[in-house]
């Protein structure tokens, strides 16, 4: 039998700022694929729209406050983001909601997205994981 | 697999909705999704559709992933189940109920990713 275990906190529910975490991630796959030219069409459009969406919702100014749940997540690993972090985000959930809707996409925009992505890579002080995509999903799907 | 059928059965929205869209994004197909056992299993009934791999919360709330598993494997013995719980304590018990693969609450990304790599392009 597998065992699918690669989350750090075990024994632990899932919380709010976990799932904002592991969609910011999985937005940040949707980019790089979008970037190295992968089909951004029919369901997988759906799934990028939805997630950019949710990801954006997520980074909404509460008032002009940025210390909510998010922040703690990011604190316990050590981050500390600021507004800046936080616009960047939704800039790249725009990002993603105008390649998925098929917008042109020229070098500059590409570039714009690329440098967007480290950015937030950086303060998250998240792995460059270029291995995620030898995974062969992106290669049938 | 080609056009494969994914279906999840899961009571908790936020854990459904994640899964949900990164398996969408995966094999770019539309994902079967559901929040209790009745449902999905009336669905399965209704349309005559039996998934290729399910993903199921193993014991829950309104979900009993052996009894989707006992509705399915009737249908199809080559299904693929993964269970999934918040207890690491079930991974030793869903193992002798027959899964294939257990998720471990809270997971990340990529365990779902490596269950498309394994459970989807290999076979």
């Amino acid at each position: 039998m597998s065992d699918f275990n690669s989350y750090l906190s075990l024994n632990d529910k899932m919380k709010r700022e976990d799932f904002f975490v592991e969609r910011l991630k999985l937005l940040i796959v949707m980019s790089k694929a979008f970037i190295k030219g992968y089909p951004v069409e029919g369901y997988r459009r759906e799934a990028v729209l939805k997630n950019a969406e949710h990801v954006f919702f997520e980074t909404a100014d509460w008032g002009g406050q940025y210390l909510n749940v998010r922040e703690k997540a990011l604190y316990i690993k050590g981050v500390k983001p600021d507004n800046y972090f936080y616009q960047r985000v939704k800039l790249l959930a725009l990002m993603a909601k105008s390649f998925a809707q098929g917008n042109p996409a020229g070098y500059f925009r590409v570039k714009a997205v690329e440098d967007t992505i480290a950015e937030i890579e950086n303060t998250l002080k998240l792995n460059q994981d270029d291995n995620l995509f030898e995974m062969r999903f992106f290669n049938v799907a | 697999m080609e056009n494969v059928k994914i279906m999840v059965v899961e009571n908790n929205h936020m854990v459904n909705s994640l899964i949900k869209d990164v398996m969408m994004f995966c094999v770019n197909r539309d994902i079967m999704t559901f929040f209790n056992d009745e449902d999905a299993i009336n669905y399965m009934q209704r349309s005559g559709i039996v998934p290729d791999l399910v993903i199921s919360r193993y014991r829950d709330e309104g979900v009993s992933a052996g009894k989707i598993a006992g509705y399915v494997k009737e249908k199809n013995k080559r299904s693929v189940f993964v269970y999934s719980s918040d207890a690491e304590n079930d991974k030793d018990i869903v193992k002798k109920e027959g899964a294939d693969a257990f998720l471990q609450i809270p997971f990340s990304i990529s365990d779902l990713f490596q269950i498309v790599d394994d459970f989807v392009v290999d076979e």
